[in-house]
């Protein structure tokens, strides 16, 4: 019984993004009534299903955990290579995925009528499918192998959606950005997931952490390997949550549609890193490096989204750095060892962000509405900081934040440019290699006629 | 060995071969492209015939019934196993996918008849073990790019330094390692045999030329002489068995670093031929990893990224192609807004594109992680250089996806729109792909089969070196 419960909270969202690719792989038209209505009743089952489950838990007042392998998708005892499909419902992930499908519900109700006759309202509904199955998959995961399931399926939606306008350059460099500091993260959560095969030949996040369950277990890992997978979870995390040095990406995803801003970038996908993060908790009990490393990246990433926050002129780039901000602090926590109020944190301030991201475009109705209702024009109580700041170092940190902390400029001089320069070098020495082997004329013999033809006709 | 009730491969090798012979000496006119489609569609199905009583018999090696009376000294010579049994099917079906989804405006510019020879000449490599008919045919299909180079009046000299020049040092080094196994001759013939490997693999450093032939040839004609994947087939048949355990640590490295190289170089690309060029150039890469990690599971991983990522990389070409049937030589430099037009190409390319990188619910996913997995065993530098090779191709794809089919939006008088042939085409090859992701076990078991069989015929082949001659591999065997 359990099992087929178990199938449905999964079973849902994977089978609603497959139907959805399916009609549309195949050119059938969808009409708006039919996404928005199979999204929430999709989401509806799921959602059903799961409480089913975290009901129980929660008057039993039992988070102790409860692995359930819904299949083996490979077995190869020869090869000692073995990919389940595992999730695990604890008292991390069963919150998380509540919160995942109240948010997510939220979200498919809001921009049923925001994007109401948009050009890309199928692909909209289409990503967004696929965003929840990940985050489903995600934050369900017993196991590394569909932990890193979702987080691509995540990444994926995520960069699509922040492309969603496509019709300007913009936003689809945007979302290129993003899929690029995305894969990197992905890339090091399987170089992760691959060292920990390598040491524990176990991919579950049970057998890895020892049997207590989420939060008291302890590492049960050499302490070498411990360290190394930790690091590379850890960079996985700063990656998808955008910590520093990662930082850039979360304003340029503010270009994507509202709805899916609040969803990704203000509530769930950035908090996926610091739920990897409280998931891979029992290595970070293990060693004190790691903890001062997730403590000093939360640290100095609350800094820098205070700093660059403060100086921002929109609204949507505002929030992202509160969110950041508020991100930041939650990694510290989890740095310092509090799991819970982390947790807490999360779900607190995913719910905030998302109702703040979702009023704010009509902001400005809500200023006039707020001064018609107080009989006064609302302060803009910026104007007074801005008066305060006439110092060197003042004007020095202002700057700092209106170039977002150049980490752009830093990212430029450091990774991209010479990295840019050597291949264009290659390019070039392929090339004249090239044209010295063919001769220095390698047009098609009837184009270099016709050429001479126009020569002597001019 | 078994025997086919039915000559599966005779007819699956014969077909085209006919049908090419017809073409290239008789003209046909309209009905040019019916006599190829209807052809390769008969070779293809020989080529499943042959799969299915292959795998229904559970043999391990199968033969015609046909050369019974022909020959029988020549069994050895046409023949499949459990590595080459798919391929052949699968090679048949890119063939009639590609000619078959060739805009009729474009008809006139192919060279049906040189194409099919050449699809005859690469069936009948599927089906040889023998290396000394391996180093013919790898020859003899040589001619074809080049006829069509001259044809189109390109220079050919890149080409044939190339891809000559490795044929060459093949056939050179192979005659060595025979004549002279065990003296110097013999390591200089192994040395050249890497080198002619390597070449017609078009690994680094010898990739210019098979950059500039994606370049100079139709994209119809690149993308089949591209999947056919015969550096890697000569990789297994030739490498595996005669090179040294140095040989092979040596390819390995070469396969990881054009791996990287491959992905790296198509994210400042510009011109799409190129680009997808040095993405064949990784993908040849990463399955050579696996070929010559010489575990069973890195090379059943590198067998199934052969079947899966293959199969994806062909659907991504085959939707560019279509793309540049319409707007002519595509570019990456500034972005071209074709999703208007192409929406359902766009979302396939898409799709095709992300398969290729093993992307969650398609065919690559397992196989992509296992050979991750099984590099990393084997050294961790190779296993940091796969991840890191598919992590830079994914992002070239998207990249290419972004390029052509966004960012702005193009205008055009005339329609542009896609046909039902190249919709259904595409899409019939993902839901193979896609499909194919809900029995990995199968399809990893499979070629874990054939990995098994070929590490088997390996160290057979080597305990009759040693037996025979002492051995070649002064410095051991590899074990799976």
């Amino acid at each position: 019984m359990i099992d087929v419960v178990v199938l449905t909270v999964v079973g849902a969202p994977t089978l609603w993004l497959g139907l959805l690719g399916l009609l549309l792989l195949v050119g059938c038209p969808i009409r708006e009534s039919f996404l928005a209505h199979g999204t929430r009743l999709a989401i509806l089952i799921s959602l059903g299903a799961l409480l089913t489950i975290a009901v129980p838990m929660f008057l039993l007042a039992d988070w102790s955990g409860k692995l359930y392998r819904v299949g083996e998708i490979v077995n190869l005892p020869a090869s000692n290579f073995h990919l389940r499909l595992e999730f695990m419902f604890d008292g991390l992930s069963v919150p998380m995925a509540i919160l995942t499908h109240l948010l997510c519900g939220t979200i498919a109700a809001f921009a049923t009528n925001y994007l109401h006759k948009e050009i890309g309202f199928q692909r909209f509904f289409l990503l967004f499918a696929m965003f929840w199955t990940g985050m489903t998959l995600a934050v369900l995961a017993g196991s590394i192998e569909t932990l890193f399931l979702g987080w691509e399926l995540v990444g994926l939606s995520s960069a699509l959606l922040v492309a969603f306008f496509q019709d300007r350059v913009g936003p689809v460099a945007n979302g290129l950005r993003i899929w690029s500091i995305y894969r990197c993260s992905d890339a090091a959560l399987l170089l992760a997931a691959v060292l920990l095969h390598h040491a524990a030949g176990e991919g579950e996040f049970s057998e890895l952490s020892g049997r207590a369950g989420w939060p008291h277990s302890s590492g049960a890992l050499p302490a070498d390997v411990a360290i190394g997978a930790g690091l590379l979870f850890i960079l996985a995390a700063a990656g998808k949550s955008a910590l520093w040095p990662f930082s850039s990406w979360l304003p340029r995803a503010m270009e994507g549609p509202t709805p899916s801003s609040a969803v990704f970038y203000g509530a769930l996908s950035i908090h996926l890193g610091a739920f990897l993060l409280l998931r891979i908790s029992p290595l970070l009990d293990q060693s004190q490096l790691l903890s001062m490393v997730v403590v000093g990246l939360g640290l100095v990433t609350t800094l820098y989204a205070v700093v660059v926050g403060r100086v921002q002129t929109d609204v949507k780039s505002g929030l992202a750095f509160a969110s950041l901000t508020q991100v930041g602090l939650i990694v510290v926590e989890i740095g310092l060892g509090f799991r819970y109020l982390a947790l807490l944190h999360i779900l607190g301030h995913a719910s905030l962000r998302t109702l703040q991201l979702l009023r704010a475009p009509s902001l400005l109705r809500d200023y006039v509405e707020l001064g018609n209702a107080l009989g006064a024009q609302v302060n803009n109580r910026l104007g007074k900081d801005g008066r305060k700041a006439n110092g060197r170092w003042f004007v020095w940190i202002y700057r700092f934040g209106l170039e977002r902390g150049y980490i752009d400029v830093l990212w430029a001089t450091v990774v991209l440019r010479p990295l840019s320069s050597v291949l264009r070098c290659c390019r070039l020495l392929e090339s004249e290699w090239l044209l010295r082997l063919n001769g220095s004329d390698d047009t098609p013999t009837k184009a270099r006629q016709n050429s001479h033809g126009l020569d002597q006709w001019q | 060995m078994i025997e086919f009730q039915f000559p599966w491969l005779l007819l699956s090798i014969g077909l085209p071969l006919l049908a090419g012979i017809f073409l290239t000496t008789s003209r046909m006119g309209f009905a040019t492209k019916i006599i190829a489609v209807t052809s390769l569609m008969l070779g293809f199905f020989a080529g499943l015939g042959g799969w299915c009583e292959f795998s229904w018999r559970q043999a391990d090696v199968a033969h015609d019934p046909v050369y019974g009376w022909l020959a029988a000294r020549y069994f050895p010579v046409l023949q499949i196993d459990r590595f080459s049994s798919p391929l052949l099917m699968l090679q048949a079906g890119f063939a009639l996918l590609t000619v078959g989804l060739t805009m009729r405006t474009k008809g006139k510019r192919v060279p049906y008849g040189e194409l099919l020879l050449s699809q005859s000449a690469v069936q009948c490599l599927y089906c040889c073990t023998d290396p000394m008919w391996l180093v013919i045919l790898s020859g003899v299909h040589l001619i074809f790019p080049w006829l069509e180079l001259k044809q189109r009046g390109y220079r050919t000299r890149s080409f044939l330094v190339q891809a000559g020049g490795a044929w060459v040092l093949l056939g050179v080094g192979y005659l060595l390692l025979r004549l002279a196994p065990e003296t110097m001759l013999g390591h200089l013939g192994q040395a050249f045999l890497l080198l002619g490997i390597v070449g017609r693999c078009g690994l680094l450093p010898f990739h210019c030329g098979t950059i500039d032939l994606f370049n100079k040839l139709g994209f119809g004609t690149a993308i089949l002489g591209g999947s056919a994947l015969l550096g890697p087939l000569l990789a297994v048949r030739l490498g595996l068995p005669l090179l040294p355990n140095w040989g092979i640590t040596a390819l390995a490295t070469v396969a990881v670093a054009s791996a990287i190289y491959g992905a790296a170089m198509a994210l400042v690309e510009a011109e799409v031929r190129r680009l997808y060029c040095y993405l064949f150039m990784s993908h040849t890469g990463l399955l050579l990893v696996g070929l010559e990690a010489m575990t069973l599971a890195g090379l059943g991983a590198g067998l199934a990224l052969w079947l899966g990522s293959t199969t994806a990389l062909v659907a991504f070409g085959l939707t560019l192609r279509s793309v540049e049937a319409r707007f002519g030589r595509l570019s990456v430099a500034k972005f071209q807004g074709y999703y208007e037009h192409l929406p359902r190409l766009a979302g396939l390319g898409l799709v095709t594109g992300l398969a290729w990188i093993g992307f969650p619910g398609t065919v690559s996913f397992v196989a992509i992680e296992l050979l991750a997995d099984s590099a990393f065993h084997q050294n961790r530098l190779a296993g940091f250089g796969v991840v890191t090779a598919a992590a830079l191709s994914s992002i070239a794809v998207l990249r290419v996806y972004f390029r052509l089919f966004t960012g702005h939006r193009h205008r055009t008088n005339v329609s542009v729109r896609s046909t039902w042939v190249e919709d259904w085409g595409i899409s019939l090859l993902i839901v193979v792909l896609v499909g194919g992701s809900l029995v990995p076990q199968t399809l990893l078991v499979s070629r874990l089969g054939a990995a098994e069989q070929l590490l088997s015929n390996q160290s057979n082949q080597s305990i009759e070196s040693n037996g025979s001659n002492g051995s070649h591999k002064s410095d051991g065997t590899h074990g799976s």
